[in-house]
């Protein structure tokens, strides 16, 4: 990036400034891994204290009371179908509102707003009625279609504010040579919206990997169960093993987290690659 | 016969593409999130599966909140579960008028299973004389106070509202919140109201409401019993912003001594089960309420949990079988032993199962009691359970003047067809 | 403009091919249930009998229905709140990140992400705990900066019930703005900041006369996100207060849970659900038609 420059005074107060604010914004995640080594006990006695001895007793209650580890292969399952189809989807249609401006471009506008405002509670009974009637109720795709069709249209107004970065010079100079509406989003807005596409891909895997409702409603079977779905075989209507419970939200948040470092690289990278109007 | 009902049930099968197969019955609880209810149902379904390997059941759980959502859900797109676990009161109601459950009178009536239950339990599942569900298990709602702080404090028990106002006034000046309350979810609050109200006026106030009664009405008691939890409010007898705790949360405040009692259910022996160490948990009943109308000796005590059959089941008489099979008085004894819960079958609520101070209340509390009252919030139909929930948590925070929550409540009550 | 009339008419089936996916999966999964919701508002159903026709009935109740319309008061101000503490913030500290701090700017932006991860569960958990009166945090500083008068029951009073939802919001969505604005901020060309240093710009001046004009599609973009989000919010309220006390911090989707799955009203839940899908599509509608008036959206 940037020459380097001298370190100075506001260097320092927004280094302090961040430091203080993220602490504030990380201390759940720090309080549940410490809590997560407690006794149920110890935590009804007080919330906040450190654990005096480390029992794992919580990690073996959690890893026991739920199959984990399979409901967060179906959340792999679902968040990747889910954002593939939405991504997809999404990039097609932003490209088309942005680049071809199509005289009836403001009714889709309308439309898509619409559609991103409807309360997911109201659609329930008609998407099971639906579901059912097309053999999708239990199943993944049958949460995968849905989540991706509620997701579809703010990921396009995502891929649409970036394809309106994008100078129109781009596009008429590859038509001037005579290729095809297909081969110019192919070849040339498709390369350079990789970033965008990202970006889209990461807010949706984020969306979908902690979505609760239409898994609950949808899914019956245990084994087709997601993790937030499963974590609430942790949550008590009159007693709960707070412990337990953190554990099994602890691992529910790792996957993404361990996701996420793997391929920070690769996502600064590929967010870094939006740099086109150098 | 059997062969003919399978038969009918496949062809049933085949026509409408449903995804369960013939002989499977679909089985939908909420007894999951808690380790004593997952227990439970484990117990039952594996014994069940011993006895009757001849029925497979396609078994769907979900945690109490989510379970409502996806019955309801369930139920409104017309493909309810073959056997479903329900609230009593006016949730099975709302099913009972869209006439969405099957009557279970005449199997009732068969080898005494009708008899096996409390009478008063089972009238609480039914609608105009027909049983639409079976009853499960029994709260009851009582003072429970740490028996350890008491002692060492030289406190006694009231047996009289003022001498309970007097202790708490005596708490308070001990630095110590009289009574623990973590109304969030507005139903601990309903306990006191509805005390108060069977204390003045008298049981069954509720239930003649729903039971379309002429004379059925709140009386200018259902104010005066307001007021008086206002001025527990006011007074400072409740924890702080008790209207934005949990039940859980209060729970906390109790077991470490920073709250002195707490009118709560009988799940609240499962939750103190991790209490610090010296605390011993007692109880007290509702004192009574001078010149109160009612007879003192009742209980507010009602049904938590029914199973019902949905009138669509294809399968009617597996469906029975398995209800039959979950409330036998050796499951339901497991259920006592496990979830540290009265269930309504007779004699399945043993001193060894039970334990000593649930054995207690169900023998001589219980067994004392004028009446039974039924959970109001349960009882009444849904909508007007929620503006029952909103006004008296007005009440409490001083929002809502208590005649006009009476009102509220009572136009409600009335407004159901 | 730059697009000649020959050209029209093939852009038009163009347009029209990529985005039928797009429309297929809409029509499907959106706009059948938006029909069907918006058919149901005419009814009175308690899910399980026979729904009973109303006519307007339920929007003529919705209209005199003063719970509704303080909830959609409410939303509208996590809306405006969402974009003071989620966008701008997440903007000033993309930019402080990027051009202040860079050296630590990919560990911040990690921890920052952290609470977009954990389930609202957990989040709500945490901060019912950290409000709790008795052993709570937030009460706990306050008494430590001998403030003990502004010690309360934060949830539990109708005066800040609101308010302390609102603030748990602002912490746990930030980051993903955060995620987004430093991608955008990042692609801001370092000639355009020297230019700018050359005449003796500072930080402030450079934030706010090039980055925020040279990203506003990225702004236009995470508006709509924080928008949305807002007018849709459910899981925080629920577990925080479930719209209490006597639907002090109510919001728009918690009445509507509360009328469908609480008191079986499903009919006047689709009417509920109905309504705010319309003013939700009038009033974003009208707020990006202004923000493309005025130029924050770039190009158009």
């Amino acid at each position: 990036m940037g020459a380097v420059r001298r370190w100075t005074v506001t260097n320092t107060v927004v280094l302090v400034l961040l430091t203080l604010h993220v602490l504030l914004v990380v201390f759940p995640f720090i309080w549940m891994i410490y809590s997560t080594f407690k006794t149920n006990k110890e935590f009804m006695r007080s919330v906040w204290s450190f654990p005096r001895s480390f029992s794992l007793d919580a990690y073996v209650g959690a890893w026991s009371g739920g199959a984990l580890g399979g409901y967060a292969v179906n959340s792999l399952l679902i968040m990747a179908g889910a954002t593939i189809i939405t991504v997809v989807v999404a990039t097609l249609a932003g490209y088309a509102l942005a680049v071809y401006r199509p005289r009836w471009m403001p009714a889709v506008e309308l439309g898509l707003t619409a559609a991103m405002a409807i309360p997911a509670y109201v659609a329930l009974v008609p998407l099971v009625v639906m579901l059912r009637g097309a053999g999708l109720l239990d199943t993944h795709m049958g949460v995968v279609l849905p989540t991706a069709a509620f997701n579809v249209p703010v990921t396009i107004f995502i891929m649409q504010a970036f394809f309106n970065t994008l100078p129109r010079e781009l596009f008429d100079a590859a038509r001037m040579d005579g290729a095809s509406e297909w081969s110019i989003f192919a070849r040339v807005a498709l390369p350079i919206a990789r970033p965008a596409m990202f970006t889209a891909a990461i807010v949706n895997m984020i969306w979908v990997w902690n979505d609760f409702l239409f898994p609950v409603v949808f899914i019956n079977s245990p084994a087709r169960k997601t993790l937030p779905v499963g974590l609430t075989d942790f949550v008590g209507e009159h007693i709960t093993n707070y412990p337990v419970m953190l554990a099994a939200i602890l691992f529910a948040a790792i996957a993404p987290l361990v996701l996420f470092i793997f391929f920070e690289r690769q996502i600064t990278a590929a967010l870094l690659g939006g740099a086109v109007k150098e | 016969m059997g062969l003919k009902r399978l038969l009918i049930a496949g062809a049933a099968v085949v026509l409408t593409a449903f995804p369960a197969a013939a002989g499977e019955l679909s089985f939908w609880h909420a007894y999951a999130g808690q380790q004593d209810k997952v227990d439970f149902i484990n117990f039952a379904l594996d014994e069940f599966a011993k006895a009757h390997p001849d029925i497979k059941l396609d078994v769907v759980a979900a945690e109490q909140s989510a379970y409502k959502t996806k019955l309801n859900t369930a139920m409104a797109s017309g493909n309810p579960p073959d056997v479903f676990y329900t609230l009593p009161g006016g949730f099975l109601n709302a099913f009972v008028n869209g006439g969405q459950m099957y009557a279970l009178d005449a199997d009732l009536a068969k080898d005494g299973w009708g008899d096996s239950f409390l009478e008063s339990a089972l009238a609480q599942t039914s609608k105009d004389g027909h049983a639409y569900a079976v009853p499960v298990d029994v709260d009851s709602v009582v003072f429970w106070y740490d028996k350890a702080l008491f002692a060492e404090n030289g406190w006694t028990v009231p047996s009289s509202y003022d001498e309970l106002l007097a202790l708490a006034e005596t708490i308070k000046g001990e630095g110590i919140v009289p009574f623990a309350l973590g109304n969030k979810d507005a139903w601990p609050a309903t306990f006191w109201f509805q005390y108060l109200e069977m204390r003045l006026k008298g049981s069954g106030v509720v239930s003649s409401f729903v039971n379309k009664d002429a004379k059925a009405a709140l009386g200018d008691e259902a104010t005066k019993a307001l007021e008086h939890v206002a001025a527990l409010s006011s007074k400072g007898y409740f924890p702080i912003g008790f209207n934005g705790m949990g039940d859980q949360e209060a729970n906390m405040l109790f077991l470490n001594g920073q709250a002195a009692m707490m009118l709560n259910g009988t799940w609240q022996i499962g939750a103190s089960a991790d209490a610090p160490e010296g605390f011993e948990l007692g109880y007290f009943a509702f004192p009574t309420v001078k010149d109160g109308a009612g007879d003192q000796s009742d209980v507010l005590a009602g049904v938590a949990a029914t199973f019902g059959i949905s009138q669509k089941a294809e399968n009617k008489a597996d469906a029975v079988t398995l209800l039959k099979f979950l409330t036998s008085r050796e499951v339901m004894t497991k259920y006592v032993e496990l979830r540290k819960t009265m269930v309504t079958v007779k004699d399945a609520t043993t001193e060894a199962a039970a334990g000593p101070v649930l054995f207690d209340i169900s023998s001589k509390l219980m067994a004392a009691a004028g009446h039974l009252d039924p959970f109001y919030d349960t009882a009444m139909p849904p909508a007007a359970t929620n503006i029952y929930y909103t006004s008296l948590q007005g009440v409490l925070d001083g929002s809502v003047p208590p005649a006009d929550a009476a009102k509220r409540l009572e136009d409600a009550l009335r407004a159901d067809k | 403009m730059s697009t000649s009339k020959g050209f029209a008419s093939s852009h038009n089936r163009a347009a029209l091919l990529f985005l039928s996916p797009a429309f297929l999966l809409i029509a499907a999964f959106v706009a059948y249930p938006v029909v069907y919701a918006g058919w149901l508002s005419l009814f009175r159903w308690d899910g399980a009998s026979a729904p009973v026709f109303q006519g307007a009935g339920n929007f003529v109740r919705l209209a005199g229905d003063p719970i509704f319309w303080r909830a959609l008061g409410r939303n509208l101000l996590v809306a405006l709140s969402a974009m003071v503490f989620q966008v701008f913030l997440a903007l000033c500290i993309a930019y402080c990140l990027v051009r202040i701090v860079p050296a630590f700017s990919r560990i911040f932006l990690f921890f920052y992400l952290v609470p977009v991860m954990v389930s609202e569960i957990c989040i709500g958990l945490l901060w019912r705990f950290m409000y709790n009166p008795y052993f709570g945090l937030v009460n706990a500083a306050f008494g430590a900066l001998g403030l003990d008068g502004l010690k309360r029951g934060w949830l539990g009073e109708s005066g800040t019930a609101f308010s302390a939802v609102v603030v748990v919001m602002s912490f746990t969505y930030l980051g993903l703005y955060v995620l987004l604005f430093v991608a955008a901020v990042r692609s801001v060309p370092e000639s355009v900041y020297e230019a700018a240093e050359i005449d003796g710009a500072g930080h402030f001046t450079k934030f706010f006369s090039i980055t925020i004009p040279m990203v506003g599609d990225a702004v236009r973009a995470n508006s709509l996100l924080a928008i949305i989000g807002s007018l849709k919010t459910f899981s925080l309220v629920f577990v925080l207060t479930n719209g209490g006390p006597n639907h002090a911090s109510e919001v728009v989707s918690t009445y509507l849970y509360k009328m469908g799955f609480g008191s079986f009203e499903m009919g006047y839940a689709a009417t509920i659900g109905f309504t705010q899908m319309l003013l939700t599509a009038i009033g974003a509608w009208l707020v990006f038609r202004y923000l493309k008036r005025a130029g924050v959206g770039g190009r158009t």
